[in-house]
């Protein structure tokens, strides 16, 4: 009978208490801090250059191997980044790619919400994760 | 005649206003004790959500069967004899306590037969075992009716309404009143007012009767309902007595809704049922040894109050 009778002033608080879920489409909440969305590969703010060297920690790093990378060798014998693949079908958003890379050339946004219709769309090249650097703060609800 | 139409008038829209501030109570409190406000809950269930609601039944199904049809007459039917106030009441009889108990049964059987055309046999099976139950539960609240009518030497609801004019019955009768609170819940946890109920989820809508008919039964079980508090209000609380300069109607009404809203609550407090057997171990071991303590108890009082003239 205790629980019952506890349960009801439970209900009864209930009535006065704020509501926890949202109207998902319509009301919008705020995304808690360090949330891990899709990786985008950062710029250099000087040189406006991808950071990456393309060393391939985070590929080797990756355990659902969804990162691919290749590298080429410019005439001065400096490597730089020639493709950055990533399969955001497989990713499991673990963020190893960001703690392991050491020059900290990739970084998670706040983006999460990633329907789509066609498969490809989740095959990211290099430019695509640059342009990610759009919903890097948490205001994704006004995109 | 005209007294009589108006009377009629009155009756059927107050059946109405409190059928939409019932379910739109109901469906509202659900959402909000469960801090849960989906699109359905914020949007669809407004203040027009129950208008809404009958034509999407409508736009199913219009197709009416007989027994429907007598479903639907005998839920208007039964405030013919139980009154809502003073003078609303059409038939004004001395044992209209009886012809009440009586359309509640006819109800509950129509139901059933209601159900029985169905094509599929588990829902018939699950009705069957529903009315038994429903049956069941109304045999407590006869055993408390007996001890009020002995305690008030009457079979007018009038008249048990004008006995309390001083004191509630609930003072001479607190174990009844228990009884047929408890009764009521158990009936509102059978006919499945509040939500999806899973032990009578297979007779579900998705299934059949999605059209009118089925909104007739819903009817009929906010009738039976509304039925149950009356009589619990009109026992008990003291019906349509006037507490203080506040008019008896409105005490009425407040009774009502305040009995229908802790309802809810504890509809929602109390376990979900599981399994008939859960009902009938409540049936057994609480209500039925209760009602017949009270009956015993009011018997033992009325014999030696009108027998040997000891009070």
């Amino acid at each position: 009978m205790r629980p019952v009778i506890r349960d009801f002033f439970i209900e009864f608080g209930n009535i006065f208490r704020k509501l926890r879920t949202v109207v998902y489409p319509k009301e919008k909440i705020i995304i808690p801090e360090g949330s891990r969305g899709i990786p985008k590969l950062k710029l250099d703010l000087d040189t406006l250059e991808i950071i990456c060297n393309g060393c391939g920690t985070c590929a080797s790093i990756c355990p659902e191997h969804c990162i691919k990378i290749k590298k080429e060798t410019d005439e001065n014998g400096r490597e730089y980044l020639d493709e950055f693949l990533l399969d955001l079908s497989k990713c499991i958003f673990c963020g190893n790619c960001v703690e392991f890379c050491t020059a900290r050339a990739i970084e998670m946004t706040y983006r999460h919400q990633m329907a789509e219709s066609d498969k490809e769309a989740f095959r990211l090249e290099k430019m695509d994760l640059v342009k990610q650097a759009d919903y890097t703060i948490r205001d994704f609800w006004l995109k | 005649m005209a007294v009589i139409l108006k009377k009629v008038i009155y009756i059927i829209l107050i059946f109405g206003v409190n059928l939409y501030l019932a379910s739109f109570l109901a469906s509202k409190l659900n959402a909000k004790t469960d801090l849960a406000r989906g699109y359905v809950a914020t949007k669809a269930r407004g203040l027009s959500y129950p208008f809404i609601r009958v034509f999407r039944f409508l736009s199913k199904d219009h197709k009416v069967n007989f027994w429907e049809f007598l479903i639907f007459f005998f839920s208007f039917a039964i405030w013919t004899v139980t009154p809502l106030s003073l003078n609303l009441i059409i038939v004004d009889l001395d044992y209209n306590l009886l012809v009440g108990f009586l359309f509640y049964i006819i109800i509950i059987f129509l139901n059933l037969a209601n159900s029985s055309r169905s094509e599929h046999n588990y829902i018939y099976s699950n009705m069957a075992k529903k009315t038994v139950q429903i049956l069941a539960f109304f045999v407590p609240v006869l055993f408390c009716s007996v001890s009020i009518v002995l305690v008030n030497n009457t079979l007018s609801l009038s008249e048990i309404v004008n006995f309390q004019y001083q004191y509630w019955n609930v003072i001479y009768q607190p174990l009844g009143f228990i009884v047929v609170f408890a009764s009521i819940l158990l009936h509102f946890k059978l006919l499945g007012i509040n939500s999806k109920n899973p032990v009578l989820y297979s007779e579900n809508i998705d299934r059949e009767g999605l059209g009118f008919g089925r909104l007739i039964t819903r009817i009929s079980n906010y009738a039976v309902l509304f039925f149950l508090i009356v009589i619990l209000t009109i026992f008990y609380l003291g019906g349509w007595q006037q507490l203080f300069f506040i008019n008896g109607e409105i005490m009425f009404a407040l009774k009502f809704y305040i009995v229908f809203v802790v309802l809810i609550l504890l509809d929602k407090a109390t376990p979900r049922l599981s399994s008939y057997d859960y009902l009938v171990s409540i049936n057994g071991r609480f209500l039925l040894p209760m009602a017949a303590v009270n009956f015993l108890i009011t018997l033992i009082f009325f014999i030696l109050r009108n027998i040997y003239n000891l009070f």
